[in-house]
């Protein structure tokens, strides 16, 4: 594995810009985007469907749809200045992606052995004796049992669970230094996604791996990442370490989350946030989230609201202080 | 190991399927009016002519032992003997080349098929809604609509009646005597044949192909970033499955669709055999040539399955 810079981040981005071409028109799906992550770091984004963060953690591994298209100022990793070129140089070995849905993560028609072995045909230096003893490997160590057996098994004769194991142990193999995870959990059982969740952690540790986390369970969160970033209609509208983040809330939209996650737990009845996210061509003039928000003034449909510095976190609401 | 294994289930159970086409095509003898007795004596023939005919011909035994006597020529070859058209004739030998002519033109309009619609498809699919996508939607559904024979008797009357072409003229079809003449009497019939069923193969193709670039463990792929190559290799593995199913389906067609238009260009298969069997009732020429198409049938699909297990480990559980 790479080095780890100490001193600086591993990976930085600054003002990722994604959007979508429709026809004539261009959709924003992500509006200036920052996020740096430290060593051994786990970072969630956070947002309901459509807040665009899968658009994000795809534009990191350049793996946006052919209509997709995203610009950042700034791309730094592991304390270096990087093109867009060079990172895309990265993707697939320094920079890994994990896929959301198992059931549809992997070729159908090969074997799992083939799947993992040709990923370290083309991003390791190993000869074919070595690949085939790193595949065995990369199986134990998402803990799939007979690992040795399964090899020349297809992913059809796999459960969910041992699945996404296959899917990490893919995106594991070219030992990189970042991992991002795109909801690893969809459509599993909640008693397999803990079990999934808690490998990344481990094997997190262990290979002193950074994380992008992509999630919408604010369960995840609290509990797997240090920092989060709130995405809703394409904007960070919170972020900060995921202590303070859930300790006080200071955006409206991250309280809502909080609170829907929340009362569901203690007091089993759901408080939903009024209103629906914006689709793509709809995002509203001023603050994004000014239609669905309990605490809006006139002045928040008028101006978009800049990221304010606050100790801890950054949030982009005026009427913070009034929460 | 489970490839071999599920070929041999595949094998197995192509059996009852053919062993009911048997006697279906020995059948065919009892529930069809006339009858070979009929055929023979002709219209003035005396009762006591017919009751000779019907002892040499074997008729007045049981029906089992007749299709046991039936069935065991067939196995050893021999399908009975022309009575009508070239009386004492074996059947096997009078089929042996409209059989050959039939399989060319089975397989040149099948070339044409796959060719013209895997790459008007894969073409379309590359560049969805372009022209080329927006009318191999429209011809594709009026090629879908159009029978193949009345397509044979259009380009029979365009290039043949109209314009004269001597290559618009079609006859035997023999590789081994006359290659060109041979391959000439193959253009017409072969675009009438194809042209009708590239349509689909077209659809079929492009729909696949558009939506596979779209698969998430194709974009996985692209993400952990392995090269082109295998991505569009493993687009095309996974592409081309359901059009494995078609495939099979197509051919069948096609070789359905030779008859009639055997009849239309007066090529001498099977086509034109079975329709002047029919005409002077000559049974066992009849009895042979559903039996031969009924396992032609039987024997593409069995292809298509055993492709499919090659092509698809899902099929083999």
């Amino acid at each position: 594995m790479a080095t780890v810079n100490d001193a600086g981040p591993v990976f930085q981005i600054e003002n990722l810009n994604v959007h979508y071409g429709a026809g004539r028109q261009r959709l924003n799906a992500v509006n200036g985007l920052s996020l740096t992550i430290g060593a051994g770091q786990t970072v969630a984004i956070v947002g309901e469907s459509g807040s665009g963060k899968s658009s994000a953690a795809m534009a990191l591994v350049n793996g946006l749809a052919a209509n997709g298209e995203w610009d950042a100022d700034r791309i730094v990793f592991q304390g270096q200045e990087i093109s867009r070129q060079e990172l895309m140089r990265l993707r697939g070995r320094a920079i890994t992606y994990m896929m959301q849905d198992p059931s549809s993560a992997l070729n159908p028609v090969l074997t799992i052995g083939e799947q993992i072995k040709r990923v370290l045909k083309y991003h390791t230096s190993l000869s074919s004796a070595e690949r085939e003893d790193q595949a065995i490997e990369l199986m134990e160590r998402v803990e799939i049992p007979d690992a040795a057996s399964r090899l020349n098994a297809y992913p059809h004769e796999f459960s969910g669970g041992m699945q996404q194991r296959i899917v990490l142990a893919i995106a594991l193999a070219p030992s990189p230094v970042l991992l991002i995870a795109d909801e690893p959990t969809t459509g599993l059982d909640v008693t397999v996604e803990a079990q999934i969740y808690a490998l990344l952690e481990r094997l997190k540790r262990e290979l002193t791996m950074s994380v992008v986390l992509v999630a919408h369970d604010l369960g995840v969160v609290a509990t797997s990442a240090d920092e989060a970033l709130v995405l809703y209609a394409g904007k960070v509208v919170e972020s900060g370490s995921v202590a303070s983040l859930f300790r006080r809330p200071r955006h409206p939209y991250t309280l809502g989350l909080l609170r829907c996650a929340h009362d569901l737990h203690e007091k089993n009845v759901l408080n939903p946030i009024p209103g629906r996210i914006p689709g793509l061509g709809e995002r509203p003039h001023g603050c994004v989230f000014h239609p669905r928000c309990a605490w809006k003034t006139d002045e928040c449909e008028a101006a978009d609201p800049e990221l304010i510095q606050l100790d801890g976190q950054s949030v982009a609401c005026i009427h913070h202080e009034n929460l | 190991m489970s490839l071999l294994k599920y070929i041999g289930r595949r094998f197995v159970s192509a059996i009852p399927t053919l062993i009911l086409i048997t006697f279906l095509s020995f059948g065919l003898l009892y529930i069809t009016p006339g009858g070979p007795v009929e055929a023979l004596a002709g219209m003035f023939g005396t009762p006591e002519q017919k009751v000779r005919i019907r002892q040499e011909l074997g008729l007045d035994d049981p029906v089992h032992v007749q299709y046991l006597r039936w069935i065991k020529g067939v196995f050893s070859g021999d399908f009975g003997e022309m009575i009508v058209m070239a009386p004492g004739t074996p059947i096997a030998e009078m089929l042996r080349k409209p059989l050959i002519t039939t399989f060319w033109l089975t397989v040149a309009g099948a070339l044409v098929a796959l060719t013209v619609g895997l790459t008007i498809g894969a073409l379309s699919a590359i560049k969805p809604n372009s022209w080329l996508d927006s009318l191999s939607r429209v011809t594709s559904i009026a090629t879908y609509s159009i029978p193949d024979f009345w397509l044979a008797i259009i380009l029979l009357f365009v290039f043949g009646v109209i314009f004269r072409y001597r290559w618009a003229i079609s006859g035997k079809i023999d590789f081994s005597r006359n290659v060109v003449f041979s391959l000439q009497s193959l253009i017409l019939p072969a675009i009438a044949l194809g042209l009708a069923k590239a349509g689909i193969v077209a659809r079929i193709t492009r729909g696949e192909l558009y939506d596979v670039q779209n698969k998430p463990f194709i974009q996985f792929e692209r993400v952990m970033g392995l090269p082109n190559r295998i991505v569009i290799k493993d687009m095309l593995h996974n592409g081309i499955l359901p059009i494995v199913t078609v495939l099979g389906y197509t051919i069948g067609l096609i070789f359905r669709g030779t008859f009639l238009v055997e009849v239309v260009f007066g090529t001498p298969g099977i086509g034109l055999f079975l329709v002047r069997a029919a005409k002077t009732q000559e049974y066992a020429l009849l009895q042979t040539l559903v039996l031969v198409i009924g396992t032609v049938f039987i024997l593409m699909n069995l292809l298509t399955d055993i492709l499919y297990g090659v092509l698809d480990p899902r099929v083999r559980t």
